[in-house]
């Protein structure tokens, strides 16, 4: 069900789950009772435009862009990822490195062929000129602008030839920052308001749902204004099937999941457990982990309708024989390297939470790290702040065993080792989560007990105590094991709300202001209702902010 | 034993050895410093080793450590006199070089105390470290904060001054050897980060590509002739697309079409270097080569006169190739220098690690650690040591090479007491030989007696390269003005 378009203003109350908790484990900075439940008042409406800072294509959006016009999905080339919010000069190098090797390759020469058939350079400069940088601006190019490139070729002609001055065109229009920048002027509306034109709306919505740049319809679509409402749905309608939209939304669950690394630990192919506990991990092992969690995240958006509940809680796998001995389960096919789906068993898995890829991701060389899995939880899912550890903390990897005195298993070990004030402003909050996927094991595997082994080497064995207590009520809400906690979490409306935030970010390639938040809890309630990513994304699109701006500060 | 110091020969030996030529002395840029005065530094190395060194400085400005390594200090010389003789454990590179170096203890980067999260935090301590200036805290899109600078580094301020003076094909040359760390200290402007390269393949093509031996084919001509071509269009296109920017939106449009003109340039004064000998190209290496490689670019680029700054980001990374006992018993966990530092507090009384073998292997493979970091710091000074800069002496002479990093000891997170590792005579500004200690309670327990911030050295840099600034940074310091280093 679409969310109403209609303007809306209602005033309430919103319960917030520890939104703007930040817990710094600094003993006098210790939350009084920890973080929990928070209630803030929030003015909620439509989610209204603001000022639209130009965004910079990130390396992945440029490559999509110039493989869609080229029609070359082989291009590849080393750029720098935004540091700042600026290119930096090595980013420069790269991307002019970048413009000619592209410009030096067949799929090039094939596009300039096909624009200028069999005329001379000289003759067609003006219809590659605006034909090249129509797909690359997105956007006709401006008079002005094609002087410009029509002053060049001519300059590029008399020192180099006009054959070669059609490619050098082409280079500068591959590194001009009209192609670079996302961005958006408007058309002038009352005050500071401005309206997007077709070309920028088609370019915004590219960019959202494609990670590039919009294609030859969209840009058509475009030129006709985009303006009424079911010309914008029917453009998303067609992009969210288009194959384009599979890639760039499977990679912003991979990058939310961070599979491919943080400043905190390796990608998951790097990933590596103690070879003599875990000789079943490999490179093979973890490259099927990847392929599943792309796979799952990918039946849930385009086979499942967007269905964020149901990946939180399917227990469909796609496995090949390695990932299927990992989770104690048939393979149904000749050759243990085909992947195939199958159902895992409903005591004890539910959800991408329960899969080898984020269990393994999240886990220390010798054993699961109930700290890892639960600050993800906590931040990525519920979108709690926790602020960095103190100073002198020991970020070592905690693992049962010996402790003075005693033998612990990992959670009696972790919770002895987070107890002191300092620890436990957030690690009372956090740990719970991590203890509830506490039946499996560093790589992923499931059980019920572990063994861990005393100061003198004796083995212990301890059955795993997968039961917490989350927040939720006046008392918590008790959770027995990873089963419970997926449906907990796809049924609790701050991860939905979490999403939200988080799409935003993606739409608008910005963080949302303190206003926005505001409005974004509107729509995250609805997400939380009707549980489809699909339906929010529409919602996205065809708010206020979505195709309206407003103008910045002026030199 | 001690290592001897690294003669041309050695110098040039393990060069070869690591695919790296040294050039002849051939110094084209020569004639660009001859008009040079007397007295004044000609080019700056900002050598940046990520996490910290193994000293004692704690959050509160007080000595602490635990148990048998509390006060302990590793990085300091064992005599407190002024004449450097002999070094600290970790700074053992460095031994027969002591005469080059001038190390400054009692020093604070108050920018990032005063601003930072226990008197440092990562994030803070970073991005203060070469800039000493504000920090504004950021969010990326995806709701992440993080914090950057509100102006450059000292690097960068350095080699504005000299591109205007005495310009080379890089303004400056930013290298790396890639691995964990908390964000870049180097910024060539507000919230303007600079990464370095740490491909070796890719530093070499941009750093000699172009740069031939021969006098310039016409073909090399022509190609150069359309680089430019391609660069000026660019260029023109930023006219259209300023107009009605907003003021930050023109300031990042700004930075870019920069870049681009420094692009532009280095293409313009290629010609200028034609004769310089280039090095061999090498292919991506593990750290334990990179690191050599990296330093050798960098000898080899002053040499050609490419350009007269660069920068070396040493990540925060272990060093498994040199002698690493917890690496060895997979007891560090990450690979991740931090995590070694952090390991610290497990080996105090009553921790997890509370035994002896523990603290010995800690110890060890930390100062072995520092060690191999401290020998890229020599092989830069040996290599700048043995290219001649006309009567001034050696580039080594005419440089600072600059050692810092984030942290005193890196599990502290404190902007108190970082190392700072002076080389190179600054042309005549820097007396070397010797150790200062701002410091006035001296080597006592107490808290720092110190009014010597980052600030101040950097604006001792400065006026080192002929500048008249009086200050550098923000208001943070205790004082404006230099530091005498004389």
């Amino acid at each position: 069900m679409l969310m109403s378009a209609a303007p809306h203003r209602i005033v309430a109350v919103l319960a917030v789950l520890a939104v703007n908790v930040r817990c710094t484990g600094e003993i006098s900075d210790a939350l009084p009772g920890g973080p929990g439940p928070e209630v803030e008042q929030c003015v909620a409406g439509p989610l209204l435009p603001s000022a639209t800072p130009l965004a910079l294509l990130s390396p992945d959006q440029y490559l999509r862009s110039v493989r869609a016009v080229l029609a070359d999905n082989a291009i590849q080339a080393e750029l720098d990822p935004v540091a700042g919010d600026t290119l930096t000069q090595i980013a420069t190098e790269k991307l002019a490195a970048a413009a000619e090797a592209i410009v030096a390759r067949p799929s090039f020469a094939t596009l300039r062929a096909g624009i200028c058939g069999g005329r001379a350079p000289t003759a067609c400069a003006d219809d590659f000129i605006a034909s090249f940088a129509r797909r690359l601006f997105r956007r006709p190019a401006s008079t002005e602008e094609l002087a410009w490139l029509r002053d060049r070729f001519d300059k590029a002609a008399t020192d180099l030839g006009a054959d070669d001055a059609l490619n050098v065109v082409a280079e500068i229009i591959l590194q001009a920052p009209q192609t670079l920048y996302l961005r958006v002027d408007g058309i002038p509306g009352e005050g500071d308001l401005r309206f997007l034109d077709g070309y920028e709306r088609a370019g915004r919505l590219a960019f959202f749902l494609w990670d590039g740049a919009p294609d030859d319809a969209l840009l058509e679509a475009a030129a006709q204004g985009l303006g009424d409402d079911e010309a914008l749905r029917a453009q998303v309608d067609r992009m969210l099937t288009d194959p384009r939209a599979r890639e760039p939304m499977v990679q912003r669950f991979v990058d939310w999941l961070e599979l491919d690394g943080s400043n905190l630990h390796t990608p998951l192919e790097q990933t590596r457990t103690n070879p003599d506990k875990f000789p079943a991990d490999s490179e093979s092992l973890r490259a099927a982990m990847r392929i599943e969690t792309e796979a799952l995240v990918e039946r849930a958006l385009f086979e499942r309708d967007g269905s964020i509940d149901w990946l939180l809680n399917t227990r469909d796998a796609y496995v090949n024989g390695e990932l299927a001995d990992l989770y104690g389960v048939a393979h149904l096919a000749e050759d243990p390297a085909t992947f195939v789906w199958t159902e895992l068993p409903a005591s004890e898995r539910a959800g991408l939470f329960t899969r080898a890829a984020f269990l393994s991701l999240y886990a220390n060389p010798n054993v699961q790290s109930p700290i890892k899995r639960g600050a993800f939880l906590v931040k990525r899912t519920l979108c709690v702040a926790l602020g960095d550890p103190p100073p002198n903390v020991d970020d070592r990897p905690i693992e049962g065993g010996a402790s003075p005195g005693v033998v612990t298993s990992t959670r009696e070990a972790v919770t002895n080792k987070t107890k002191d004030a300092s620890c436990s402003a957030c690690h009372a909050f956090l740990n719970p989560f991590g203890y509830a996927l506490g039946t499996y094991d560093a790589l992923g595997a499931f059980a019920t007990s572990e063994t861990v082994n005393a100061s003198d080497g004796t083995p212990h064995q301890f059955s795993i105590d997968a039961a917490v207590t989350l927040p939720g009520g006046e008392a918590g809400l008790a959770v027995n094991g990873p089963v419970e906690l997926s449906d907990y979490l796809a049924n609790n409306e701050e991860v939905y709300q979490c999403f939200a935030k988080r799409w935003f970010g993606s739409a608008f390639a910005r963080a949302p202001s303190r206003d926005e938040e505001c409005a974004l809890r509107v729509m995250g309630a609805e997400l939380a209702s009707s549980k489809r990513l699909g339906d929010f994304i529409v919602a996205l699109v065809r708010s206020e902010a979505f195709t309206q701006t407003r103008v910045a500060e002026q030199p | 034993m001690s290592p001897r110091p690294m003669t041309r020969r050695a110098f040039l030996r393990t060069a070869g050895a690591l695919t790296v030529a040294l050039p002849a002395l051939e110094l084209t840029h020569g004639k660009a410093w001859a008009q040079a005065p007397e007295n004044i530094a000609k080019r700056y190395v900002g050598f940046f080793s990520h996490g910290g060194y193994t000293t004692s400085r704690g959050v509160d400005g007080r000595l602490q450590s635990i148990g048998s390594f509390f006060g302990h200090d590793l990085w300091r010389p064992p005599y407190e006199t002024e004449t450097l003789t002999t070094l600290g454990e970790e700074m053992l590179p460095l031994e027969g070089a002591a005469d080059k170096l001038l190390i400054l203890r009692g020093m604070v980067n108050r920018a990032g105390i005063e601003q930072g999260e226990y008197g440092g935090g990562h994030g803070f301590a970073n991005v203060t470290a070469l800039t000493s200036n504000n920090v504004s805290v950021l969010t990326r899109s995806n709701g992440e904060t993080y914090q950057t600078a509100e102006g450059p580094s000292i690097d960068q301020v350095i080699s504005d001054r000299l591109m205007q003076r005495t310009p080379t094909p890089f303004a400056r040359i930013d290298l790396a050897v890639d691995g964990h760390n908390y964000g870049t200290p180097f910024f060539s402007a507000a919230r303007q980060p600079i990464e370095g390269e740490g491909n070796v393949r890719t530093a070499f093509d941009s750093l000699f590509t172009g740069v031939s031996p021969e006098e310039p084919s016409p073909e090399m001509e022509r190609l150069r002739l359309r680089k430019k071509s391609v660069l000026d269009g660019v260029l023109d296109g930023f006219a259209t697309f300023k107009r009605n920017l907003s003021v930050a939106d023109t300031r990042r449009v700004d930075a870019h079409f920069e870049f681009i003109r420094a692009l532009e340039r280095r293409i313009n004064g290629l010609g200028q270097v034609a004769e310089c000998t280039v090095p061999t190209r090498s292919d991506p290496r593990p750290a334990e080569f990179t690191g050599p490689i990296m330093i050798d670019l960098i000898v080899h680029a002053f040499r050609c006169g490419l350009s007269n700054v660069a920068t070396f980001n040493l990540a925060d990374i272990t060093t498994p190739w040199t002698t690493a006992p917890l690496s060895d018993r997979g007891m560090v966990g990450y690979d991740i220098g931090h995590s070694l530092h952090h390991f610290l507090r497990d080996l105090a009384p009553g921790g997890a690690n509370d035994n002896d073998r523990d603290r010995a292997d800690w110890r060890t493979e930390m100062v072995a650690n520092r060690r191999w970091r401290l020998g890229l710091f020599r092989r830069l000074m040996d290599g700048l040591a043995e290219s001649g800069d006309g009567a001034a002496g050696s580039m080594l002479d005419t440089s600072i090479i600059y050692l810092t990093s984030e942290f005193s000891r890196g599990e502290q997170h404190t902007c108190n007491e970082p190392p700072v590792l002076i080389a190179g005579g600054g042309g005549g500004t820097i007396r070397t030989g010797r150790q200062i200690n701002y410091n006035a309670a001296g080597a006592g327990t107490g808290p720092m007696e110190t009014d010597a911030s980052l600030h101040n050295l950097y604006t001792t840099f400065l006026q080192a390269f002929g500048e008249t600034d009086e200050h550098f940074g923000n208001d943070d310091a205790w004082r404006r003005g230099p530091l005498d280093l004389t």
